[in-house]
């Protein structure tokens, strides 16, 4: 037995020796990555290694900074073509420098590997997507109005990666959305966001429709009353305060919950709300008082800050 | 005569029982090496992505609320929620469920986190026992409320966090066991990469010989007592084996109970946890697997190596 566990642990300790080694000491090397990528970088220091089939080689990095523009054209209108940069490539490599600097990535460019993620067939799920193109720096304005006119070729999944993008980067697109927001039978996750869109842009032209689809929810998904209860913050009014007050009736948890959202936004006093406080209702009271309280111990901190500051 | 007929009923019995152990010792070991080789490629091949950046590796997330369940925990609990709130995350949410302790597992929280009470409606959409009060706090990081309901049980008191939860997603965990700080970006990671995903498991790990500071770990030895080394080596080998293998083919049946993450609506459909059971984690994702079955909905139950606890 005793022998049984010498050897065992000798095994183990051979094991997690080698492990440790071939990790953490730099032993491991891959030589096969995919195709996509020719060579295996490293940084060690302040030293860049390029990893060969010969082993590691000192990189030095000899580059060549690209503009967009070529003499007797501006710039900004790409006036290079393909062949003149491949021929450049060539003249680049065989001056002996490694590395182009670009500046930044055309809106094209964007739009051709969306349409190439979106024929792909494979799922990628939309918020890494708009997440994606939010981290675009290049001209927005631009870009939205690409991806705008390319939105009747690509997948209803990928239509809805865009509005999402529309509505994030701020553009205003407003006599574009007006028409899908107004109709019925295009998709419902299409139109939930264009609501969205539209409680972050006002527009008053959306406002009835906002207010309908709360107070006549007719055969519509129940996702309609309740996004557009959420989105009416933005419009306060008496005429919303009357609707908001009406849906915290609704059978429905997410409608009743927006609702009074939206309701204590708006900073109303007691009194205001005390039909919906007196009412019989007792699950409409109990979300409203809940959202209250909640309001009041958000800004209890902020006004005990605001005596301190008072009384210094 | 009769010794002779006895002695040849022994040896058809020894015999039988002979075959039977070869047997059961060659499939029982081609299984271990399977999953072993399976295991191993899959990590190697997770490691050459690493490498070549071929992973999630920024922010992107999915609102997860963490659900606590607590029974007698004064002394751990406070830790615990403090680790929680140091998570390297942005949108979740924290729902500590006091099962009716005996101790002063509510007064510790209130004390240490400046919990207010509030009047908070429940949508009740799984069976719990009833609250007695709910206090909460929005001067944290991120929202954490604590309930005490009477006792009813650990299936109880997570069902209770179901339904107070407000995210899509939740997570359940231990309350004597601490999350490593990237642990819920890389357990949410599977729901990023596939639709259907309704359940991750992640690696619950034992913290024998591990220094954690922050949640990350600052120095890792085996244990020096022998039993506890092979109880790490154990643990090591049903999560970073077997586990795999069974995520191949969609066959994870447990997801431990000390930390994993729901979907909640379909939890929900299945009628949440049962009080009934002991094994309540286990019979949850049995019954999730039926459900999806039953109704033939597209699902996948995930497995997630990277995402750590230590208990």
């Amino acid at each position: 037995m005793k022998k049984f566990v010498i050897v065992t642990a000798a095994l183990v300790v051979l094991c997690l020796g080698w492990d440790a080694a071939y990790y953490r000491l730099g032993w491991y090397v891959d030589l096969h990555p995919d195709e996509e990528v020719a060579s295996l970088m490293e940084v060690r220091g302040e030293e860049i290694i390029h990893w060969t089939e010969d082993g590691p080689q000192p990189f030095e990095i000899r580059g060549v900074n690209m503009g967009s523009g070529i003499p007797g054209e501006w710039s900004t209108d790409f006036a290079i073509d393909k062949e003149t940069y491949l021929r450049w490539f060539g003249q680049i490599q065989a001056m002996g420098a490694n590395v182009v600097r670009v500046y930044t990535i055309n809106c094209d460019l964007v739009l051709q590997a969306l349409r190439q993620v979106d024929g792909s067939g494979r799922f990628h799920h939309g918020k890494l997507l708009t997440d994606g193109l939010l981290t675009f720096s290049g001209d927005r304005q631009e870009l939205t109005r690409m991806l705008w006119d390319s939105f009747d070729a690509v997948s209803l999944s990928m239509q809805t990666v865009i509005l999402d993008y529309i509505r994030f980067s701020g553009s205003r697109m407003d006599e574009e959305l007006l028409p899908l927001l107004a109709e019925e039978g295009r998709d419902d996750e299409l139109r939930f966001s264009c609501i969205r869109y539209f409680e972050k842009h006002l527009d008053p032209r959306a406002y009835p429709l906002l207010l309908s689809f709360l107070e006549h929810p007719g055969e519509r998904r129940w996702e309609y009353a309740a996004i557009s209860a959420a989105a009416l913050s933005a419009y306060p009014g008496e005429r919303t305060v009357l609707a908001l007050k009406w849906a915290m009736g609704s059978a429905s948890w997410y409608i009743r919950l927006n609702a009074a959202r939206s309701l204590t936004s708006f900073h109303l006093t007691y009194q205001n709300l005390g039909d919906v406080m007196d009412s019989g209702d007792r699950y409409a009271r109990e979300i409203l008082q809940y959202r209250l309280d909640l309001q009041q111990a958000q800004q209890a901190p902020k006004e005990q800050e605001r005596q301190e500051v008072a009384l210094v | 005569m009769m010794t002779d007929g006895m002695m040849e009923v022994i040896e058809v019995f020894l015999h039988g029982v002979g075959v039977f152990f070869i047997l059961y010792l060659i499939g029982y070991s081609t299984f271990l090496f399977l999953a072993v080789v399976v295991g191993a490629s899959t990590l190697y091949q997770t490691k050459q992505q690493t490498l070549l950046k071929n992973v999630l590796e920024k922010n992107y997330y999915v609102p997860v609320t963490i659900i606590v369940p607590a029974y007698n925990e004064e002394v751990t609990v406070v830790d615990t929620v403090r680790s929680l709130l140091a998570l390297d995350y942005k949108t979740y949410e924290i729902v500590v469920v006091d099962d009716g302790s005996q101790d002063n597992t509510s007064q510790v929280l209130i004390d240490a986190f400046h919990l207010h009470p509030i009047r908070q409606p429940i949508r009740r959409q799984v069976a719990c026992q009833r609250e007695e009060f709910i206090y909460s706090s929005t001067e944290q990081k991120v929202l954490l409320t604590l309930v005490r309901k009477k006792n009813g049980g650990k299936a109880d008191a997570l069902n209770m966090g179901i339904n107070l939860s407000q995210y899509p997603y939740f997570i359940c965990i231990d309350a004597d066991s601490v999350l490593q700080y990237d642990s819920l970006r890389e357990i949410v990671r599977p729901v990023l990469e596939d639709d259907h995903v309704i359940a991750v498991g992640g690696s619950v790990r034992p913290c024998n010989g591990i220094t954690l500071e922050n949640g990350r770990v600052t120095k890792y030895h085996l244990p020096r007592n022998l039993l506890a080394c092979m109880q790490v080596l154990e643990y090591d080998r049903s999560f970073l084996a077997a586990r795999i293998l069974f995520d191949k083919f969609n066959g994870s049946l447990i997801i431990s109970g000390a930390f994993g993450l729901f979907k909640k609506d379909v939890v929900i459909a299945c009628g949440g946890y049962d009080h009934a059971t002991m094994g309540e984690d286990m019979e949850l994702v049995v019954k999730m697997h039926e459900f999806c079955l039953a109704n033939e909905l597209p699902y996948r139950i995930r497995y997630a190596t990277s995402a750590i606890c230590w208990t």
